[in-house]
């Protein structure tokens, strides 16, 4: 089906002796299931892109070698053609929908192949025997979840029935059940003959799927495994690779009881009302200083809403929050501490790394000297006159963490601060948060990443109804 | 029957939950699509665009607020609707204050054209509001090239995500004591500009990039002919629609000069 030789990619404007892809060798049988995994940077993204042609049609580079698609040169079929035979589905399912609606978008590629009414009714309903959403139809695609959200993206590609199906890290915001569906539904359309490519730092989900593993590093196939040979890899083989784990920890219930220090915040009986939906009902929920606390519970839940009640950035309709024992006003708790959300990029707004820490803050040579500390660190001295938009995404976190910390902020929370990462970028935040906690700080993450919870949490929340449902620890 | 649901907002949201289409019947309910054809929204903006700069007395003008209530109405845009005539309101009374003040006599000069403007914008917002494939399709039909279609579609899919976006970044940047008032925002514009609409417009690019990525390869680019899932196609009912509308339009300039 799909067969590239001696592919090597560099993007435009990068440096020479910079590919990121250096001399690819793959082929793919139709019907195959192939994983690619590794370090953050390695290559992947770029050679999913080579499959679907945007490298080199849509973003400029260099390309040499061949890659051979169904029998075709692909150097000479317009980038749409391979699209038709190769779906894409991006990272980030937000960025991609181009309507507004859920119909539309499921549509939109069959509408610009002209293809008939009858012919697009048709194929929707071969859609639903294996991705049954006809409840997700005619929303708008603003107001749904991201598990929703991903079943669209699936859907608008699927629905055209390319042979071939490409994903980018499709877990990436998904909680655990909805992880769950999108493996049985990667299984179903493998049943149904599709050739499937997935580019994933989670690989545990997978196992049962793929045919083939390959490990990119430094733009090159570092190695190749067979699903068997996959499986029986050693967790020690498996962080040398710099990759995530492939069981994951299972956590069980634990009979809430009352700790005997102060917590560092208390909200108690928190309701929160937005349109017509009572998003919170009654939260009560403890943190304590030196403690890491991570809230889960499923895409949609209120987990990103109880952050911003307890950081300030939204109010509550009734309840109080409480900050070391005194009862504070949303606008006093935006000022005692720090919500790092997910995308970091409109989080940051200076010209250097350094202009970025000390941004709204008085300048004195004493702020100066704490900043350079500060970035010290948290191995960012060598970036302090970089642009922070110039940074990677592990580096932009740990620029607003530095910034959080230099505004001696108590209470610092995380939204989804492993996202995306791999294996080794993971456990480097797992270290820097355990180290902040041990400093005496309150960190609350809110995570899907049950490897992140297992390298250092202390404490689990899950919520349910918009209030803590549970509290688990690590089995 | 409107099987569109275009009441924006959380409301039809969840109204629509409790009528989700789930079978055959409802696919074909969507295929029969009814709300009023694109080619009459589109139709409708031009004829409102030479009314509302050339008319001067000001009881036709408000003759033609009136207008674009009743049209915001017909399309069910009731919310639209309301808030057209909260915002056209304030304005026209602010302007019936007498002021001696020059400053404040120019803001209420820009006031006024700004009023002339609005009669306009919120004719088109129901084209913004139709489905993106019958929008497409529609324009399609029309022969307009596929580029400024596709331009437009984006347009409109990418105004309630810069809002988003905006939001995201005022929220964020309260926790580092930047931006925190509109006052703010007014006394260090060159500060405000880079705060947000730098971090504004890398997100928006980023964005930008992925959602035409995504497009091409479903085939945004291919030029020729698309087709809907929708079924768009002029009714009696659009045909009378467009004629009323050109009449009201060629009636409004008429009475205006009329009572010049």
């Amino acid at each position: 089906m799909i067969k590239l030789s001696g592919i090597t990619f560099r993007y435009a404007g990068a440096a020479h002796e910079s590919e990121s892809l250096k001399d690819i060798n793959l082929t793919v049988n139709a019907g195959e299931c192939i994983l690619l995994t590794g370090k953050s940077g390695c290559g992947k993204t770029t050679l999913t892109r080579v499959l679907n042609g945007l490298c080199p049609k849509f973003y400029e580079g260099e390309l040499s070698g061949e890659y051979l698609l169904a029998g075709n040169d692909t150097n000479e079929l317009p980038v749409n053609e391979i699209g038709r035979t190769v779906g894409s589905v991006f990272q980030d399912p937000r960025s991609q929908f181009f309507c507004t609606n859920t119909t539309d978008e499921i549509v939109f590629s069959m509408e610009s192949h002209a293809y008939s009414q009858a012919d697009m009714t048709r194929r929707l309903e071969s859609l639903w025997e294996i991705l049954p959403i006809q409840h997700l139809l005619e929303r708008r695609i603003f107001n749904l979840s991201s598990g929703e959200k991903q079943k669209i993206a699936i859907a608008s590609v699927c629905a055209a029935e390319p042979k071939v199906l490409i994903l980018d890290e499709p877990s990436a915001n998904l909680d655990a059940d909805a992880t769950e569906q999108l493996a049985a539904l990667l299984e179903r359309l493998k049943r149904r003959g599709h050739t499937i490519i997935i580019s994933e730092h989670r690989i545990h989900y997978l196992m049962n799927i793929v045919d083939r593993m390959l490990v990119l590093d430094n733009g090159r196939i570092y190695r190749e495994y067979t699903k068997e040979e996959a499986v029986g890899l050693a967790e020690n083989e498996l962080l040398q690779l710099g990759l995530r784990k492939l069981i994951q920890p299972r956590f069980i219930p634990l009979a809430p009881a009352k700790p005997g220090i102060m917590p560092a915040a208390i909200s108690e009986k928190i309701y929160l009302q937005k349109g017509n939906s009572q998003i919170l009902q009654g939260l009560d929920m403890r943190v304590f200083a030196g403690e890491i606390t991570a809230i889960t519970g499923s895409n949609g839940a209120g987990k990103t809403t109880i952050c911003k009640v307890l950081t300030g950035v939204e109010k509550e309709n009734s309840g109080t929050v409480c900050y070391g024992g005194t009862i504070l006003k949303p606008k006093e708790r935006i000022r005692n501490s720090y919500l790092v959300q997910q995308d970091t990029d409109y989080q940051l707004y200076a010209a250097t790394v350094m202009q970025e820490l000390l941004i709204g803050l008085k300048e004195t040579p004493d702020i100066r000297k704490q900043a350079c500390m500060y970035l010290e660190k948290l191995n960012l001295t060598e970036f302090r006159d970089r642009h922070p938009a110039s940074l990677s995404g592990g580096q932009k976190q740990r620029v607003l963490i530095a910034a959080a910390l230099l505004r001696n902020r108590q209470l610092i929370v995380l939204d989804e601060p492993t996202s995306g990462l791999d294996g080794m970028h993971m456990r480097l935040t797992a270290e820097l948060l355990s180290s902040m906690a041990a400093d005496g700080k309150t960190i609350i993450l809110i995570t899907h990443d049950m490897e992140l919870i297992d390298s250092c949490v202390t404490r689990i929340y899950h919520v349910g109804e918009g209030k803590i449902a549970n509290e688990y620890r690590i089995h | 029957m409107e099987s569109y649901n275009e009441l924006p907002g959380i409301h039809s949201h969840i109204s629509k939950i409790a009528a989700q289409p789930t079978s055959a019947d409802d696919l074909h309910k969507i295929i029969s699509y009814a709300g009023i054809d694109c080619r009459v929204r589109l139709f409708a903006i031009l004829a409102a665009t030479l009314p509302s700069f050339l008319l001067k007395s000001e009881i036709t003008l408000l003759i033609m607020a009136v207008f674009v209530v009743v049209w915001l109405c017909v399309l069910r845009q009731i919310r639209t609707a309301i808030i057209f005539t909260v915002i056209y309101a304030a304005f026209y009374l602010l302007q019936r204050i007498n002021v001696t003040d020059m400053a404040i006599g120019s803001i209420l000069m820009v006031l006024s054209i700004f009023r002339r403007f609005m009669l306009t914008a919120f004719i088109a917002m129901p084209l913004g509001k139709a489905p993106t494939g019958v929008l497409i399709s529609s324009l399609s039909k029309m022969h307009v090239p596929r580029q400024v279609t596709i331009a437009l579609a984006v347009m409109f899919r990418f105004m309630p995500t810069v809002a988003e976006e905006y939001n995201a970044i005022r929220s964020s940047q309260k926790f580092r004591g930047i931006g925190i008032s509109g006052w703010g925002l007014l006394r260090h514009p060159v500060r405000s500009y880079e705060t947000i609409l730098v971090p504004l417009l890398i997100r928006t690019t980023k964005i930008a990039d992925e959602l035409s990525a995504s497009a091409i390869l479903r085939g945004a680019s291919v030029e020729g002919e698309v087709s809907s899932f929708r079924t768009v196609r002029l009714t009696h009912a659009d045909c009378i629609c467009l004629i009323i509308i050109a009449i009201l339009s060629a009636g409004l300039l008429a009475l205006d000069l009329l009572w010049r």
